[in-house]
């Protein structure tokens, strides 16, 4: 397994964010597991810029686990700067929500995101698609090497 | 010359020449039957030029007046020289006798001449017998021009008579018609108006004729109307349409419409021709259906901002529902997941069945709220209309259906007709109908599921027929709507949506939804879909 991915997840529920986290605990991860519940906060995590000034000199591959439903910066906004943005457009970011609507899984796609996941509500499904998630993203998946960004 | 001379002096001497009576030997006889000859020839010659002058005079023929002098003339000298000739049986004037032949021969010659001059006109003189066939011919025709005369009379006193009637007829026409219908002449001066013209601007003759034409039109169209008036003088006979206001004594400004008509080269009327009519009412009714019409625009403009407004509450809704309803639910289930894996141990059997019945029910919370947005969407969906192969779909359905049971059945299917449709949505039709006759079926010995179609000339209708538990006809107006349930929860799962889905996309095709059945008889649901889907429909 990859461990020098760093997971980052976007969820601003903490209850969600909790089952999130167990889920993917569930299944043997070791990877960092970043979680930050507000919108803007994860544009600067992502970007390196105000509080997370520092965060983008750490040389590591993310994927990042988005709920779309976020206070200040939405979903949306998040992922399109993340896919407009040269030094973060190659970041795999996976759209997880409770939303079934398609004009926001259409704008999605639009926006070039790698993977649409609405959340099951039964908790049994929510962890067996997490963990499919992890075999996917973190076993079957091959990243782009590190330094060769551009 | 001298002979001549002497001829005249000695005209009345006897001396030259003896008596006849004694030239010769004549005897008493032939002396006395010269003499009586001549004697009778010169009464005769005289009486005659008597009885033509009595003629003439009578007859006055003037024409052969001088013919007959001459010829009257030319007899009595005749008569004249057999008198003398007589005479000179005793009296030898020989001269006087020479002189009197030299006359007569004279106005014989004369009378000659005057007759060969005389000669064709009296060719041309007609006979008795033509004059008389000429008079007969004469009358006839002058009978004839009579006759015409008449008839012309009679034929001119009818003409003035219809004329007559005519003119009467066109005033009368014109005097009682409903239209104004006013004269002027090129200076535009009244010179004719009718009673209706009056009436128009309630006002006398004496009243209109106190005040200008022109004053009572209102000033904004007076120019609309003298307009009309240059046009028209312009092209005559073309009548010129001009819709103003005109005064009238006690309504105030009234509508009229009408034309004016140049007839001012036609000689019998020689005017420009007014002819107007009131058309107040008509532009308040039109007034008012424009209001009318302005009004329901406006209220279809609130309305469909209404609607879009509530279209988009409801997506709001629905959005809400899908994201903010699931995540509690998920919240739930998962907490008391996690208390289940976690603290298994430490709870009592009872604790763990409560827990169970928990998480079911936050389970089938969510197979609801997913049921709904299902329903919600279908609505927003639009139909994508084509053939679609119905035996294909029902095929698939039942197979996929099979799939699904535990428990065997038995299905029997016709070659269904094929209609356009949205194949996708009827798929949800077919789907939710086998599901359920496969469900409520669920509790007899051999369910058997029956599909049958059958057409008219409008439509195509589909039936799903099942030999399950049936309902009862008095709560048939119970199975379409949302979240109604005939059924309690525990016999037969179910969200209470899929019959409602079923309505809708039917109803969204034109179609209609029913279904007949009793209890424990089993239960057949129909839908119909129109051969001609012309547009959409709403609902």
């Amino acid at each position: 397994m990859n461990n020098n991915i760093e997971i980052l997840l976007i969820e601003d529920n903490p209850h969600e964010a909790e089952l999130a986290i167990r889920s993917l605990m569930k299944n043997n991860i070791a990877n960092n597991i970043v979680h930050i519940d507000d919108g803007a906060d994860a544009l600067d995590y992502i970007m390196g810029t105000g509080k997370y000034a520092d965060v983008q000199k750490r040389n590591v591959n993310r994927l990042i686990l988005l709920d779309l439903n976020l206070p200040k910066v939405d979903g949306l906004e998040i992922l399109k700067q993340v896919k407009s943005n040269e030094k973060t457009c190659m970041t795999p970011v996976v759209v997880l929500t409770s939303s079934k609507e398609e004009k926001d899984m259409i704008e999605s796609y639009r926006l070039g995101v790698n993977s649409y996941i609405v959340k099951p509500v039964n908790f049994e499904s929510f962890s067996e698609a997490i963990a499919e998630l992890k075999m996917y993203w973190l076993l079957l998946n091959q990243w782009p090497p590190l330094n060769n960004k551009y | 010359m001298n002979q001549v001379f002497e001829y005249f002096r000695k005209m009345f001497s006897t001396s030259d020449w003896p008596a006849r009576w004694h030239c010769g030997i004549w005897s008493e006889f032939e002396g006395w039957l010269y003499i009586v000859s001549d004697i009778m020839i010169w009464a005769a010659y005289f009486a005659i030029p008597f009885i033509i002058l009595r003629y003439v005079v009578r007859k006055n023929n003037a024409h052969y007046i001088k013919l007959y002098y001459l010829f009257a003339a030319f007899i009595l000298a005749c008569g004249i020289t057999h008198f003398i000739d007589a005479m000179m049986f005793w009296i030898p004037v020989y001269r006087i006798s020479s002189l009197a032949k030299f006359v007569t021969a004279i106005i014989s010659w004369v009378t000659v001449v005057a007759l060969v001059k005389f000669l064709p006109s009296a060719f041309a003189t007609r006979t008795i017998p033509e004059l008389e066939a000429e008079i007969q011919r004469r009358k006839n025709a002058e009978e004839a021009v009579r006759k015409m005369n008449e008839e012309l009379e009679q034929i001119i006193e009818e003409k003035t008579q219809e004329i007559r009637l005519t003119e009467f007829k066109f005033k009368s026409i014109i005097e009682n018609s409903a239209d104004a219908i006013s004269l002027m002449n090129g200076e535009l001066e009244g010179i004719y108006s009718n009673k209706s013209a009056y009436d128009l601007s309630g006002r006398t003759e004496e009243e209109s004729k106190a005040v200008h034409w022109s004053t009572l039109v209102h000033p904004e169209d007076i120019d609309i109307l003298k307009d009309a008036i240059a046009v028209a003088i312009k092209t005559p006979r073309k009548p010129q349409r001009a819709e103003i206001r005109l005064n009238h004594i006690h309504r105030g400004y009234i509508n009229i419409d009408g034309t004016v008509c140049n007839l001012l080269e036609n000689t019998a009327v020689h005017a420009l021709v007014f002819n107007f009519r009131d058309i107040t009412k008509i532009k308040h009714a039109e007034q008012e259906v424009r209001q009318l019409n302005e009004n329901l625009e406006k209220k279809i403009a609130e309305r469909t901002l209404q609607l879009e407004a509530a279209n988009k509450e409801l997506e709001a809704f629905s959005y809400s529902v899908s994201h903010d309803l699931r995540a509690p639910l998920r919240i739930i289930n998962g907490y008391a997941d996690m208390l289940h894996s976690d603290y298994k141990k430490e709870l009592s059997d009872e604790g763990i069945r409560q827990l169970d019945i928990i998480m079911y029910n936050t389970r089938h919370m969510g197979k609801l709220i997913d049921a709904l947005l299902n329903l919600a969407r279908m609505g927003r969906k639009e139909l994508t209309v084509q053939n679609a192969d119905m035996s294909a779909i029902v095929l698939s359905t039942i197979q996929e259906q099979i799939s699904l049971q535990t428990r065997s059945v038995t299905f029997d299917t016709d070659e269904l007709i094929a209609v356009k449709c949205d194949g996708v949505l009827i798929r949800h039709v077919w789907s939710n109908l086998i599901s359920n006759a496969i469900k409520y079926s669920s509790k007899v010995e051999n369910p058997r599921v029956t599909i049958r179609s059958t057409e008219n000339t409008d439509e195509v209708i589909y039936s799903v027929k099942d030999n399950g538990i049936g309902f009862d006809m008095k709560y048939s107006n119970k199975l379409f709507g949302v979240f109604q349930r005939l059924h309690n929860k525990a016999d037969f799962d179910g969200t209470g949506v899929g019959l409602a889905l079923v309505q809708r996309i039917v109803t969204k095709h034109g179609g209609k939804v029913w279904a007949e059945g009793a209890e424990n008889e089993g239960a057949t649901f129909y839908f119909s879909i129109p051969k001609s889907i012309q547009n959409e429909q709403q609902y």
